[in-house]
């Protein structure tokens, strides 16, 4: 969900003063940071004093100003909400005109916004002569937040009270200064609205100047609320902050498993780690880190989020609907903003649970370059042994890294190295009395990616972004031995990816967006393997496992060498009508597709596609609080690039097409209040899908599809020590494998009817915060058997199924607990955290199983209760 | 049931049985096994097919056989299902009738017979129709169909012994002779184990990883059943030993428990041994 357009700040009260006019702090310093976002608030850089009338110079009061910032930090218009009066209000907004912001971005790109602005005319204390210059000494320090040491700007500092007080406010680097004090002791008093108060004596020696160091605890670290949304760039999109999203049960603090409770996202088996949002499959749902896409969002199917949610600046869904700037994928995009490292100094953290460790830091090199690296490495299977019998050897390992180097050669130039990628191995050998089924599986995951990335942004407001990458692949590598029968599958893909983006303002009302998507890669496989290649979406079975090497099937080998090049340049223009209530936006992206397979052999192939995607949102903003949004777009999505294998799959497979609709309603209640309600159709074509004719490739692009559904998002953002939300689904999403046969329409392999969840934290006094998180979803479908036979060559009894996903699963439901406890230090914060899953010990049908000839059915459960504890540090 | 998963899934899944039945505990008809002999053979071929089909009912069983030519349906690489669906398709040939016939083996044409196994085998389906007075069920034996290579032939359990251990270590072997019952005792743990004959498991060249073709010796396993108690594992290797536990589903005192072996070779050859135990 995209927040709207607004920015509340506060204003620290001013304690003793003089009167005059307060600067607001700006709002990443004034209160705690915000959470990393992909929104960054606009910042004030140049204040303005109002001019008061002589008549009114020492009264006390508050205007309450809107203020509209355009992206290059200018403000456009003052209006004002709430007066003081005659003479206050015309002051204020004279002196409001005049500031100047640093711009509000939006995934680093300058964006316009708006801003609440209190300004307060309060009464300053009068300070006295100054002594003589001989009697007096340099006092000078800087304030700092307690845990984190994050320079707060805004916070008065006064020194003594009554006659001879001083009084100054805090810089942007919290730094403050007083050139003149008297020796001796003295009051120093901190003061502000997000701070707690704090009063401390020094003692100033002649001759002697003094600096010191003030930590102070954030009474508020969460006061700004930041939201936003992009400018008429989506029409849904789900964005939550960081902060909140850290404290949601059940996600073991992991920001990106976060994703899976937002609405319109399916729950998937086992608590894995697919993305199943809008009735898609879930390799159409592609995720992108900075524009590049990588292939597994979590380690371990979902144990773990594979970029560390440390440098993560924002993550956000787009379940469909989605811009030009896109595709490839039938379903929606998961898109993840790595963060900018910090430059108020070196930072760090160090986590560690029952699963793994991780640690990173972060901090400026120079003026012009600052870096962060992070990393995290596994030890489950350090103690893993003792949980298992001599039967099960296993080894699960898991790591990952993310390194980055920003440099800022110019104020209008960013330039971004970043290395990231992860890796999973998992060796297992399953003993049994029997050889022939003690199975040793041996499976290698990973992915690695360099990327640049160098913004520019135009004195006229226009912004480009390049990004070249590479990257290298392992997405499965298996090797498996049933008795003595060999199993392998080894997958390998080099990619080199280029993306740019051009933001061109044409006019106040009118933008130009330019861009292109590339992605090239070399696909090797090898692999012997079942000639079925696997279970796909459509395929009955799998009960009880995950459709593994079977020395029952035939099998085949194949080596596939392919290259594709993909290239899609694609052009938006987003129009701001009747005075910015309407937006429109159409698009259109033309994509490319090219394959070339078995270069060099007899079985070479090549196959091209052109293929123009006209795209268009449009949103309306009906009333202040209220705004309608549209979508429709084109897609498609090439067959994954194992199944143009001519042994198991099929060269001559054609791009897959979707054709996606989308309604909306947005109602913000209050500032922080707010519901969505959107509407969905996904028509699909061209689908992959099993080959029913002797002798035909195994593949074919028969099949068609559709989704459809509502959903329904009630959030409360933090307000009040508690935030929450209700996000609740209902859709339909099937499938008809062969409609040339007359195959009857069936449910998708993850269809569920109803998705509900719900989610409140609430911050208690002393470090505390507690969250529930209650689920309910419909049960998956499965394939029921009808009967079965016995296989006397391998002994066991062979089903055989009934309508294609016509079973369901019990229903899911699962209460999940998480409580925090905050220790802030002087100089870093401990984090200890209980994260209780299923808290009721519900029982969560995963899979069906049946008894040995089938005539029984039962289902696996996932765990009754699963407590992690875990500890974050950070400083 | 048996879990085989892939994945970090396996650790946080309870596997296991959950059912009060297992396959191992004969309760009504079954057919445990199908013995061809040859156990691999080519069109025109005669063969010989002996049904193992209990009923401890001891009801007269009935046994039909034919074999289907109706391809595996593609990507499965199964026999087609269809092949039990039917008695009187036109992909059903007729073989005969009774647990134990000879009949000529079909001339078909590999290519439908789909893909090999990992053995490098392709397998001609037999449909098994077995019935009772009340009950009925279906079998298929999937006869390796000769295709130039050295012939597989079926493996021969040797014995099954009674393995006692004695408090100084010493272990003894005693095998288990059909016409004299063990006499045995409700709560006995009878340690048993199994034997193939030497050179029951062949070597044989088998397409290997990456196209490659590996010399590979079979691997032999062993399925146990029973009428009375429950076996610790009911699937063994040559010369495991297993455990049959006699706590639970025991007939009267002086009444017989019968044991069947089932004993596979990885392409489709087979034998077996039946036992008797008596309740005392």
């Amino acid at each position: 969900m995209r927040a709207p357009p607004s920015l509340l700040l506060f204003l620290p009260l001013l304690w003793p003063s003089l009167l005059r006019a307060q600067p607001e702090p700006p709002p990443s310093e004034a209160a705690a940071p915000a959470p990393p976002s992909a929104f960054q608030p606009p910042r004030l850089v140049h204040f303005v004093e109002a001019e008061l009338p002589a008549e009114l110079a020492t009264r006390e009061a508050e205007v309450l100003l809107h203020l509209d910032v355009d992206a290059a930090g200018r403000v456009t218009q003052v209006t004002v909400e709430r007066s003081a009066g005659p003479g206050f209000d015309e002051a204020a907004v004279a002196a409001a005109r005049q500031f100047v912001f640093e711009p509000a971005t939006q995934d680093q790109k300058p964006v316009p916004s708006q801003v609440t602005y209190r300004y307060r005319f309060v009464q300053r204390a009068v300070t006295p002569p100054p002594a003589p210059a001989a009697s007096t000494v340099p006092f000078s320090g800087v304030v700092l937040r307690r845990g984190d040491r994050v320079p707060l700007a805004g916070v008065d500092v006064a020194l003594d009270k009554g006659d001879g007080a001083l009084a100054t406010v805090t810089g942007a680097r919290g730094e403050f200064r007083f050139d003149e004090v008297p020796p001796g002791p003295h009051q120093v008093h901190l003061r502000g609205s997000t701070i707690g108060a704090l009063d401390v004596p020094v003692t100033l020696h002649a001759g002697k100047r003094l600096e010191v160091t003030y930590y102070v605890t954030a009474k508020e670290p969460y006061s700004t609320t930041v939201r936003t949304r992009r400018v008429v760039q989506e029409t849904v999109e789900q964005s939550i902050p960081i902060e909140e999203v850290r404290h949601i049960p059940g996600t073991q603090g992991d920001t990106i498993k976060a994703i899976q409770n937002l609405p319109g996202v399916a729950r998937p088996p086992f608590n894995g780690g697919l993305v199943v949002v809008w009735g898609s499959g879930p390799n159409d749902t592609r995720t992108y880190v900075d524009g590049v896409f990588i292939p597994t969002l979590f380690h371990f199917s979902g144990l773990r989020s594979t970029v560390n949610s440390e440098l993560v600046q924002s993550l956000t869904l787009l379940p469909g609907g989605y811009g030009a700037d896109y595709g490839r994928g039938l379903g929606g995009v998961v898109e993840i903003e790595s963060r900018a490292p910090r430059t108020d100094g070196y930072h760090g953290f160090a986590q560690i649970d029952l699963i793994d460790v991780s640690a990173g830091i972060e901090g400026p090199i120079n003026d012009r370059l600052s870096f962060s690296v992070a990393g995290r490495v596994s030890w489950i299977n350090l103690f893993l042994p003792a949980f298992l019998t001599s039967d099960v050897q296993t080894s699960p390992r898991y790591w990952d890294y993310q390194a980055k180097l920003r440099w800022r050669p110019t104020s209008r130039d960013d330039v971004d190295l970043f290395a990231f990628g992860s890796d999973d191995r998992l060796s297992l050998l399953l003993k049994d009395p029997d050889p022939t089924l003690t199975q040793a599986f041996d499976t290698h995951t990973y992915y690695h990616r360099i990327l640049g990335r160098w913004t520019h942004r135009f004195a006229s407001r226009a912004t480009f972004t390049l990004t070249p990458s590479v990257g290298y692949d392992l997405p499965y590598n298996l090797g498996v031995g049933l008795g003595s029968l060999p199993f392998l599958i080894q997958n390998g893909q080099i990619e080199y990816n280029l993306r740019a983006l051009a933001r061109i303002p044409l006019t106040a009302w009118l933008r130009l967006d330019a861009g292109l998507d590339y992605e090239g890669t070399r696909y090797t496989l090898n692999a012997t393997q079942n000639v079925d290649g696997g279970l796909r979406e459509g395929d009955s079975g799998g009960f009880g496992g995950l459709g593994g090497p079977d020395a029952t099937r035939g099998v085949a080998t194949d080596h596939f060498l392919l290259y594709t090049n993909h290239a899609a340049p694609h052009v938006a223009l987003s129009f701001e009508l009747l005075n910015k209530r309407l937006s429109i936006r159409p698009q259109v992206r033309l994509e490319t597709l090219s394959f070339s397979g078995y270069p060099g052999t007899p079985r070479h192939f090549t196959q091209a596609a052109f293929l123009p995607e006209p795209r268009l949102t449009v949103r309306y903003q009906v009333h202040p609080k209220v705004s309608l949004d549209a979508a429709v777009g084109v897609y498609h999505q090439p067959a994954g690039s194992a199944d143009l294998s001519s042994v198991f799959g099929n060269p001559r497979l054609l791009p897959q097409y979707g054709l996606h609709y989308v309604l909306g309603v947005k109602v913000n209640i209050t500032s922080t209040l707010h519901v969505e309600v959107q509407g969905f159709y996904k028509e699909l074509r061209d689908l992959v899908v099993r080959g029913l004719t002797i002798g035909a490739p195994p593949l074919t692009g028969d099949g068609i599809g559709r989704a459809y559904g509502g959903e329904l998002l009630l959030r409360q953002a933090l307000w009040k020590n508690f935030f929450g939300w209700v996000s609740y689904t209902l859709s339909r999403s099937e499938r008809r494998d062969h409609p040339e046969l007359g195959t009857p329409w069936r449910r998708f392999q993850y269809d569920q009817t109803h998705i509900l969840t719900l989610i409140a934290s609430y911050k208690l006094p002393y470090g505390f915060q507690v969250g529930l998180r209650f689920r309910y979803a419909t049960g998956n479908p499965y394939t029921p058997v009808v009967r079965s036979y016995f296989d006397s060559n391998s002994g066991n009894y062979i089903p055989i199924y009934g309508q294609t996903y016509s079973g369901r699963l019990p229903s899911f439901n699962q209460l999940d607990l998480r409580i925090d406890k905050t220790f802030t230090f002087k100089r870093w914060r401990l984090v200890a955290y209980l994260d209780i899953e299923n808290l009721y010990a519900a029982h969560t049908a995963e899979t069906a199983v049946y008894n040995y000839n089938y005539k029984q059915i039962a289902f696996v459960n996932g765990l009754p209760f699963l407590p992690v504890i875990g500890a974050r540090g950070e400083f | 049931m048996r879990c085989s998963l892939l994945g970090m899934s396996l650790l946080l899944l309870g596997c296991g049985d959950n059912f009060d039945d297992n396959s191992s505990r004969v309760r009504g008809l079954r057919l445990l096994g199908v013995q061809g002999q040859p156990a691999e053979a080519g069109p025109g071929a005669s063969v010989t097919l002996t049904a193992v089909a209990v009923d401890p009912g001891g009801r007269a069983i009935t046994a039909r056989w034919a074999a289907c030519t109706e391809p595996p349906i593609p990507g499965t690489g199964l026999p087609n299902p269809a092949c039990v669906s039917s008695d009187t398709a036109p992909y059903l040939i007729p073989l005969g009738e009774g647990l134990s016939i000879t009949a000529q083996v079909p001339a078909v044409d590999p290519a439908v017979l789909g893909a090999p196994d990992p053995t490098g085998g392709v397998y001609l389906p037999v449909r098994l129709r077995l019935a009772t007075a009340s009950e009925s069920l279906e079998g298929i034996y999937r006869l390796r169909y000769a295709q130039g290579a050295p012939p597989n032939q079926n493996p021969r359990l040797a014995d099954v012994s009674l393995i006692t251990r004695a408090a100084d270590g010493s272990v003894t072997a005693s095998p288990l002779v059909e016409s004299e019952p063990l006499v045995v005792h409700e709560g006995d743990a009878l340690t048993l184990r199994a034997t193939f004959a030497q050179d029951s498991a062949e070597t044989y060249e088998a397409p290997g990883v990456g196209g490659t073709t590996r010399t590979t010796k079979e691997t032999l396993n062993v399925t146990w059943f029973t009428t009375a108690g429950r076996y610790r594992t009911d699937s063994t290797g040559d010369g495991v030993e297993t455990v049959l536990r006699l706590n639970r589903d025991l007939p009267a005192r002086g009444q017989t428990i019968d044991l069947w072996l089932i004993g596979r070779d990885e392409r489709g050859g087979l034998d077996f041994l039946h036992r008797t135990l008596e309740l005392q």
